[in-house]
């Protein structure tokens, strides 16, 4: 590998991550490891990305985002700015009603003048004020960042929806004004204008736009190499014109149906027609997970250059856990890490733990993540409460870090049911825990991280009986959990940093 | 520091603003600090105002302090200057409209509007419309003369306004107002919202909240327990509710710059004048009463007792380089004339002048009058309608004359031998105290507030009784043919102007200057400072 830049480009870093930010994280991560500049480069305005890089283990300059660069703000200090001691309020007139741990009311003769939302995860640290006016409207919201300035303040069409927004410098000069104005009748932002770059004003009309703009900007300084992590951002990747080379990275099987993903029947993720249909020549390959995935791409478009790299790596010394021996399992806890939604058809979990039940009873299922949408949620509580399952299956929150590793620490096997992967990083995670996996055989991914029989067992889709009973048999079968166990931690090996990074290496 | 405040200033004005100036000179000429107090935005403020030989140090705008624009190096901003953020840009100038409009193809991209050529010949901006790409127009930026943009106005996709704001000088937000529907689902002005320097947010829920927040930060900015801040209100609408609200202590002053009762004929029972009724029954929470006559002093004292300090200044300064003029003879000017320098308002009843002019008309027939000023055409031109009526009245019509506004007001009354009066009520009358710094013979029913203390009856001229059309005739009948007794009591009118020379009428702010200081010593005794100490966040506590 040269000494060029690598960008990963994304959306956001967000509170609730999916695979995609999980795996750039653990991407840039592997590249510090190995010394290859890189950076997540995201677009979307984050008030907590720099709060939610640092719980993810990462720091300022492991990620360059489009408005902290335009704001200056891309390595400013970090401040715990107090709502209760900052200036903001002017306590000789103005009172200070706290309501709960995550807001307060501000007063002026008894009459409420703004509200103060608590930054997340602080203790007392501002994070939105919105503004009322006399008749109780919202007139502005202040947005702070995390690390204790404000960032931007949105103001409202008196009909309460977003009407403009003024985004600031770290000194709370604007640098950027946004308009959300009517196109063909409806309320949109029609205006991103960067205010006194380099002496002069530039006007965009999207957001897209700034972003094609501000990763040229960016590659005219540190030149480098884009990969793309976002189909969303296919398009204005497409078009920047000073990128050394650009790279889709596929985190996903690319079929609405996985089964058809090696056919020409198959159908396209509408998100994946910008590439597959438009952009596909302007870029220089696409990065998959799995060699299966590449050769059906290789089938399908012979002109498009395809690579295949792990969208994970496990840092952990496996050597050292595997001559320790085997960690004590003193439960049946089952696992599953991941989304819950539809297209992860937890209802088949759940199904599956029933099933286990039947045969032991003291089996558990965490369902560690966040709910797609509350609607799935209440579906699924209503099945656990259904199939009297209260006792056996627990639904835990998002956890990433130490409380991520504890729960996989405490647990037997890792089980999933999705229907489609482009990998499946959590099923990669759970091998260096030295877990035995039970899951749908699906394209692509779970064939390659478990070897049917030796570390656990691949299922035929929708299998659910069939699923349960080998999960009874593991379980069953002290010696032959071991040598499962064993066996995934071993073939964790094959997602080590360093065999990760020299594939890495390999591009082209 | 003494404050003189005012709500705006423009091209045109009325008395009130007419003594600020004068005032500010003499204060100035005596090394007395001041400012001229402003509330409402205006951008062409310091234009008008440096007209007038006002400095911008002198100038103390509410919106110029939240600004940071009080001194302003001022900067030539052209259409081309314009910054749209857009390349490739062709101006069609429409010069009708004083306004270019700004395309990038053949998309708008803005109109650029420049100040008409009596303001500046240059094509300074004025205000731009900006477009976004998709054609909404989404804002207007209006900018000072100095060369700065100064607010902004963000619309809604249906064009109202939704927002304005108001900038510094170097670019930051500091100022907010917003509009929403009231309860009758009209747009109308709901909430303020400032934003200082250190990140203080403060909201006001109208105006006068804001001009109490400028006028507590003004008395803080120049608090001293030497002096106290004066502030003496000249117009009183906006802060006489608000300034005993202020924080620290300062000397207030209420400045009477008319009659204090509704009919002036009759000050000490009539229905209060509505402009002073809640100053006037507030009284107590000022510090001191200021009339520009000693006998509406009096009658202040006499109606309500107020136990204020009372102080007589005149509201009329006139010039030391006006006493070192020569005098003009009576004999040397347009023999039969009568002047008059004053707005041509209903008030001022200068047909009751006319139809006095009627009764001398006989004893002197070349009797003829020259009026000097802006047509108020208000009550269905009620004024010019009483004039016209009185002239054909009299038949006096090809003797009297309508002037416009007169640039050179000195030169007109210089020319003339009397300075007629009827007005129903005045607050002092600036104009007929020039005329006499320039000989004129005053002739004048008996009118509250400075036409019958300017005339000395029987020195410079004479006081009839009110509405007495009749006795003015014979007056002015009596001075055409008596021109001896013209010429004395001419040079009683130059020589009773030395009440009004800038050395008396300081001798009457010293009064008041001294007076504030000694009363100060008492108030600042009993002053207690604000809580500085221990409120800061000190250990890592929440």
């Amino acid at each position: 590998m040269n000494n060029n830049m690598y960008y990963f480009v994304n959306e956001n870093i967000f509170t609730f991550n999916s695979g995609t930010e999980f795996s750039a994280m653990n991407r840039q991560k592997l590249f510090n490891k190995y010394d290859v500049n890189s950076k997540i480069m995201t677009r979307n305005y984050n008030q907590g990305l720099h709060q939610e890089i640092r719980k993810n283990g990462l720091g300022d300059d492991d990620i360059i985002n489009m408005y902290d660069y335009f704001q200056h703000v891309t390595k400013v200090p970090y401040h715990h700015v107090k709502l209760r001691y900052s200036k903001m309020i002017d306590k000789r007139y103005y009172k200070i009603r706290g309501i709960d741990n995550n807001k307060s009311m501000i007063l002026l003769h008894g009459h409420k003048v703004a509200t103060v939302q608590i930054f997340p995860s602080t203790v007392g640290e501002i994070g939105n004020v919105i503004y009322y006016d006399d008749f109780g409207n919202v007139t502005s919201k202040d947005i702070w960042d995390a690390r204790g300035f404000k960032s931007k303040t949105q103001y409202m069409h008196p009909d309460g929806q977003l009407g403009h927004e003024l985004v600031y410098d770290y000194h709370g000069k604007p640098v950027m004004e946004i308009a959300h104005m009517n196109i063909n009748g409806k309320l949109s932002p029609t205006m991103y204008k960067l205010l006194d770059y380099n002496g002069h004003n530039l006007r965009f009309n999207t957001e897209d736009d700034l972003f094609v703009f501000f990763m040229q900007e960016i590659l005219k300084k540190h030149p480098g190499v884009l990969i793309n992590d976002r189909p969303t951002l296919t398009e204005p990747v497409a078009k920047v014109n000073n990128a050394e080379k650009r790279y889709q990275l596929l985190h996903n099987v690319q079929t609405t149906d996985a089964k058809l993903s090696g056919s020409p029947k198959g159908k396209l993720f509408p998100i994946l027609e910008q590439f597959f249909h438009k952009d596909m020549n302007k870029y220089d390959g696409i990065i998959v997970s799995t060699e299966d995935q590449k050769r059906d791409f290789n089938k399908l478009f012979p002109s498009l250059r395809c690579y295949a790299i792990p969208d994970v790596a496990l840092f952990k010394d496996h050597e050292k856990e595997i001559q320790k021996g085997l960690k004590p399992v003193d439960n049946d806890n089952l696992i599953y890490i991941g989304r819950i939604a539809e297209d992860k058809h937890i209802d088949h979990l759940i199904q599956i733990a029933s099933f286990v039940k039947n045969k032991i009873s003291d089996v558990k299922l965490n369902i560690v993540g966040y709910f797609s949408s509350p609607k799935y949620q209440k579906q699924l509580e209503n099945q656990v409460k259904k199939l009297n399952l209260n006792d056996v299956v627990k639904f835990k929150n998002y956890s990433i870090g130490k409380q991520k590793a504890k729960l996989l620490s405490n647990s037997k096997l890792m089980l999933q049911t999705s229907f489609g992967e482009g990998l499946s990083m959590n099923l990669v995670e759970g091998l260096e825990y030295g877990l035995p996996e039970v899951a749908y055989d699906v394209h692509y991914g779970p064939n390659r991280i478990i070897k049917n029989d030796v570390n656990g067992y691949l299922i035929p889709q929708g299998n659910m009986q069939e699923a349960a009973n080998k999960i009874v048999r593991i379980l069953s079968d002290d010696d032959l959990y071991k040598q499962f166990s064993k066996n995934s931690l071993e073939h964790a090996k094959d997602f080590s940093a360093d065999n990760v990074m020299s594939q890495w290496k390999k591009l082209g | 520091m003494n404050f003189f405040i005012n709500e705006n200033f423009n091209e045109k004005n009325s008395g009130i603003e007419h003594a600020q100036l004068k005032r500010a000179l003499l204060f100035r000429k005596n090394k007395a600090p001041f400012k001229l107090v402003f509330q409402s935005w205006n951008p062409l403020l310091h234009h008008w105002l440096s007209e007038n030989q006002i400095h911008d140090d002198e100038i103390l705008n509410m919106f110029d302090y939240f600004q940071h624009a009080e001194e302003v190096k001022p900067k030539v901003v052209q259409a081309q200057d314009i910054d749209f953020g857009v390349d490739n840009l062709t101006y069609n100038e429409e010069p009708n409209h004083n306004r270019y409009i700004v395309f990038h193809d053949k998309a708008i991209v803005g109109r650029v509007n420049y100040f008409a050529k009596n303001i500046s010949d240059q094509k300074q901006v004025s205000s731009v419309e900006l477009f976004d790409g998709f054609g909404n127009l989404y804002r207007v930026d209006f900018y000072d003369l100095r060369g700065f943009k100064s607010m902004v106005q963000w619309y809604t996709p249906d064009n109202k306004i939704a927002t304005e704001v108001w900038y510094s000088i170097d670019g930051k937000p500091v100022v907010e107002s917003y509009y929403r529907k009231n309860a009758l689902g009209k747009m109308q002005k709901s909430g303020w919202k400032t934003i200082s320097d250190e990140g203080t947010v403060r909201t006001h829920s109208g105006m006068n909240e804001l001009v109490l927040q400028f006028l507590n930060e003004v008395n803080d900015k120049y608090f001293s327990k030497k002096h106290p801040n004066i502030f003496i209100m000249d117009r009183s609408d906006t802060v006489e509710d608000i300034l005993p609200l202020l924080r620290k202590p300062a000397y207030n002053v209420l400045h009477l710059h008319n009659s204090h009762a509704g009919n002036a004929q009759k000050p000490n029972t009539s229905i209060m004048n509505d402009n002073y009724e809640y100053s006037l029954i507030n009284g107590d929470r000022y510090d001191a009463i200021i009339s520009a006559t000693h006998k509406q002093t009096h009658d202040v004292k006499y109606r309500f007792d107020p136990k204020c300090d009372l102080y007589t200044i005149p509201v009329g300064v006139i010039p030391d380089a006006k006493f070192k003029q020569k005098r003009i003879p009576m004999s040397d000017r347009d023999p039969y004339s009568i002047v008059a320098t004053a707005r041509i308002a209903p008030e001022k009843q200068f047909d009751q002048v006319i139809r006095a002019m009627g009764y001398a008309k006989k004893q002197v027939p070349k009797i003829h009058l020259d009026l000097y000023g802006y047509v108020d055409h208000s009550h269905h031109d009620t004024a010019m309608k009483r004039i016209k009526k009185a002239e054909k009245d009299t038949g006096l019509t090809d003797q009297v004359h309508i002037h416009g506004y007169t640039q050179d007001v000195a030169d007109v009354q210089r020319k003339a031998q009397l300075y007629g009066l009827a007005s129903v009520m005045e607050g002092f009358n600036l104009a007929m105290m020039e005329a006499q710094s320039e000989g004129d013979v005053g002739v004048t029913y008996d009118v509250n507030y400075g036409p019958n203390e300017l005339v000395q009856n029987n020195q410079n001229g004479y006081v009839v009784k009110y509405g007495d059309e009749k006795a003015l005739g014979a007056k002015m009948a009596y001075l055409f043919t008596h021109p001896k007794e013209l010429q004395k009591m001419s040079d009683q009118a130059y020589e009773l102007s030395n009440r009004y020379s800038e050395k008396n009428v300081w001798k009457d702010w010293k009064k008041l200057l001294d007076g504030a200081d000694q009363k100060w010593a008492h108030k600042i005794k009993l002053y207690q400072p604000e809580i500085t100490k221990g409120i800061e966040q000190m250990d890592e506590g929440v």
